[in-house]
């Protein structure tokens, strides 16, 4: 299996506090791979570092190495190239405030895509995707906002899908939807798997053993422990992550 | 300890105290409008509403007068608006680079910084104004005097760039996190992102910020005295003299006088330049409430 | 992509000019005022009384600071007491939400009137009507009318940035609403009210529409009777300016004018981030 995305002795500040420390782990194309942890561990920082988003934030700083496909990322000039290969979706489902089409075309808009028939069918293609295309084929110059919270995450992927990234990193994105819309959005990335490297951070520990097909445990800004989600849950070889998954804290 | 009685008692006596306060100071703006109203009350009478804005002539003293405010009321417009004109594009430009683009010490120092020029009185601006920037027109373009309503409105949109940028800046910064993110982890530039989303989410903030702007350029009387050139003729070019609304009351009120057409007349001008800020205020007002109930809408 | 790129650029560029643009003017007006006007500034010039013909196109502006001084104390006095009820009254008694709202519009209002209409509302109430002529106690007047809106929005902003669980807390123990405003939510606001006071005294000090129509005389001693015109530095300013009297001492007017203005703003930010500190 090939690796995509390699962290070598990575860590990050905010300010002065430490945040993730000397993180070395890679993750597998073609796969799911879950963080999970307690709030406060590092996990959001660390998935946002690999699209360079954590820099966004005042007064981050890091240290170390992140490779996704052979490019080291913190050495590259251009941020938004980087930006697009590694797409990202956030916890809270953000439409941008332009119409349903207009947030698919954000993206391909600016890297001048601009025939008609090419644009149409980058928004079929990635509404089907994320199988929003029927619930929403009939009313695409709608302003956004009208949709459903589900909807709205949904077009979100949607959205990164667009400008075809190679790596989809997902900030817990059912923690405020249904269960129905949930359920959704799983199968959704269990399809999109095939194709790209997702990892996803989850507060949702059964959701991890649903899709996940690796696992990482994080505390206090560490990697704890790394491997198939299925071993991981049933036979955790460290202790935090044995009371972690038996639900001690978190 | 004091006893129960008397302490509730004195609160009573201070929240009856502080209500009936704040009552009456909030009457003062009622009382104000009135009372200028009253004043002008034989000029609308006599003179009428339309007549009154529209003629196009100023002899208040002749007999009998001649009251018509139009070439001050066209000064107004024009010197306000052409101060929005130079002040919103550099206002927006240096909201958007504090909210976005400064490095956050910069943005630090800019801050104070706008608010001491705000500090600075308009009669210091118009003094600078006439001093610097008058005798620079002349002697660059060669003319006899170089008032004009360009002149005033160059001064006050200076005067006013503080107002827009704050209020600007405060409505850029009110766009919720979760867009820049989302925005900008799609791989698009952050200018592209700024022009495209931010500034959309923002343009009701602004756009009050800009309307603020407009009230007082419109309500400014020192620099607008000092560099408009105070003629009574209907402005042709921005680059005319004029004489607006505040510069006609604060030249003349002195020698008018009380009871007489002309006094009145000053305070028929002073009501509609009253009516004109309301106006503008409540214009504003609506923007900023659609902002407080908008961006967070989604 | 090539054309993008320039976009973007020329963009950023635009929105650095104009942010180093609003330092740049701060520091052109200082420096030019300093470079035109420093050298007069000295002891004799600023307790001076004016001299020289026409009266005033020499000598110093004793009696226009002083004269200031008068018009800024009258100004606090009317509107402190009114200005400090009515935000109290905004921040803590406003449980009718419609005439608190009406009450906030209101002053919001206020604030943008044209500071020449106070002076013309009181030239007509206060010189015309009341009989007191062109005085200080009529310019006190305007000032005071002009200023409240600042000190009501300000101290009512103040108190209402006051953490809302000290209120929480305090309850919880049984103590009454006024108990707690007087012991906690006021003093944790003191700051943010001074500031605001300040910010006040300095927009009153600068004002000259409101007090030309109103108290000011070209020549006048000041000395606070309240009857009488005076002097007051930023008319001094337009004055010696606008009849030609002398460009340098309007220089040193102006500077003198700025930097204390400067000074005053500056204590107000002070203590403004104080209050904010205090209530972060």
């Amino acid at each position: 299996m090939m690796n995509t995305v390699e962290l070598k002795n990575f860590s990050t500040w905010y300010g002065q506090a430490l945040v993730l420390q000397d993180i070395n782990i890679s993750f597998c194309n073609h796969s799911i791979t879950a963080i999970v942890g307690p709030s406060g561990c590092g996990k959001t920082t660390l998935l946002r570092s690999i699209n360079r988003t954590a820099e966004l934030e005042r007064d981050f700083t890091c240290q170390g190495e992140i490779q996704v496909f052979e490019t080291r990322i913190y050495e590259a000039k251009e941020i938004s190239a980087i930006r697009r290969r590694v797409g990202m979706v956030y916890q809270i489902p953000v439409a941008l405030p332009l119409s349903i089409r207009e947030n698919v075309l954000f993206g391909p808009r600016y890297y001048g895509v601009n025939k008609r028939s090419q644009l149409d069918n980058i928004v079929e293609n990635c509404l089907r995707k994320v199988a929003l295309w029927d619930e929403v084929k009939h009313r695409l110059n709608q302003s956004a906002d009208k949709l459903s919270g589900g909807q709205k995450q949904r077009l979100a992927m949607a959205r990164v899908l667009a400008v075809e990234p190679q790596v989809l990193l997902l900030d817990e994105p059912c923690s405020s939807l249904d269960p129905a819309s949930t359920r959704l959005i799983e199968e959704l990335l269990e399809e999109l798997s095939r194709e790209l490297c997702i990892i996803i951070v989850t507060h949702n520990l059964p959701q991890a053993r649903r899709i996940a097909r690796e696992t990482v445990f994080m505390l206090d800004g560490k990697v704890v422990e790394y491997g198939p989600t299925a071993a991981l849950f049933a036979d955790p070889k460290n202790e935090k992550t044995r009371g972690f998954v038996s639900g001690l804290y978190g | 300890m004091q006893s129960p009685l008397k302490r509730k008692f004195r609160e009573r006596f201070f929240a009856a105290a502080v209500s009936t306060i704040a009552a009456l100071s909030s009457l003062l703006l009622i009382a104000i409008v009135f009372f200028i109203f009253q004043e002008s009350l034989p000029v609308w009478s006599n003179v009428g509403v339309l007549k009154f804005l529209s003629g196009a002539n100023w002899r208040p003293v002749v007999v009998p007068p001649e009251l018509g405010i139009a070439p001050m009321l066209v000064s107004t417009m024009w010197v306000a608006l052409g101060a929005l004109v130079i002040a919103a594009p550099l206002g927006f430009g240096c909201a958007i680079f504090m909210a976005e683009f400064a490095p956050a010490w910069l943005a630090a120092v800019i801050r104070p910084v706008l608010n001491m020029l705000t500090g600075i009185p308009s009669v210091v601006y118009g003094f600078l104004g006439a001093a610097v920037l008058v005798k620079f027109f002349e002697v660059t373009f060669d003319l006899a005097s170089g008032e004009s309503l360009f002149a005033a409105s160059l001064v006050l949109a200076i005067m006013v760039l503080p107002f827009i940028v704050s209020n600007s800046e405060v409505a850029l910064r009110a766009v919720p996190d979760e867009y820049r993110y989302a925005g900008l982890s799609l791989g698009v530039s952050k200018p592209y992102f700024v022009l495209h989303i931010l500034v959309p989410m923002a343009r009701r903030g602004m756009l009050g910020a800009m309307v603020l702007g407009f009230g007082r350029a419109m309500g400014e009387t020192m620099a607008v005295l000092m560099l408009a050139g105070n003629t009574l003729l209907v402005p042709t070019s921005w680059f005319s003299k004029g004489e607006p609304l505040p510069a006609l009351i604060a030249l003349e009120l002195g020698s008018a006088t009380p009871g007489t057409p002309h006094y009145q007349a000053l305070f028929a001008a002073g009501l509609v330049l009253l009516v004109l800020v309301i106006m503008v205020n409540l214009l504003m007002n609506i923007f900023l409430r659609r902002v407080q109930s908008g961006v967070n809408k989604f | 992509m090539i054309k993008r790129n320039l976009g973007d650029r020329i963009l950023v560029s635009f929105f650095w000019i104009s942010g180093l643009f609003i330092l740049l003017v701060l520091v052109a007006i200082l420096a030019y005022l300093i470079w035109r006007g420093g050298a007069f500034i000295n002891i004799d010039f600023l307790l001076g009384s004016p001299e020289g013909y026409p009266l005033g196109s020499e000598g110093g502006i004793l009696p226009a600071i002083k004269g200031t001084l008068w018009l800024i104390l009258l100004a606090l006095i009317f509107s402190i007491i009114p200005g400090l009820a009515t935000a109290v009254y905004l921040s803590e008694y406003g449980r009718n939400k419609r005439l608190t709202e009406a009450v906030n519009v209101l002053v919001q209002s206020m604030m943008g009137i044209p500071s020449i209409v106070v002076g013309l509302f009181v030239y007509a109430l206060c010189v015309v009507r009341l009989g007191w002529g062109i005085s200080l106690l009529a310019g006190g007047v305007a000032l005071g009318l002009m200023v409240f809106p600042v000190i009501v929005v300000s101290s009512r902003n103040a108190l209402l940035a006051v953490d809302d669980n000290y209120r929480l807390v305090a309850r919880a123990l049984g103590v009454s609403e006024s108990y707690i405003f007087w012991r906690v939510i006021l003093p944790r606001a003191v700051p943010g009210i001074l500031a605001g006071i300040l910010l006040a005294l300095g927009y009153a000090a600068g004002a000259t529409a409101p007090i030309m129509v109103t108290a000011t005389a070209i020549i006048a001693s000041s000395s606070g009777v309240l009857l009488e015109p005076v002097m007051a530095l930023p008319y001094h300013l337009y004055i010696l300016f606008n009849e030609h009297m002398s460009l340098d001492n309007a220089y040193a007017t102006a500077l003198v004018l700025v930097l204390m203005l400067v000074f005053i703003n500056a204590l107000a930010l002070w203590l403004h981030s104080i209050q904010e500190r205090n209530n972060a």
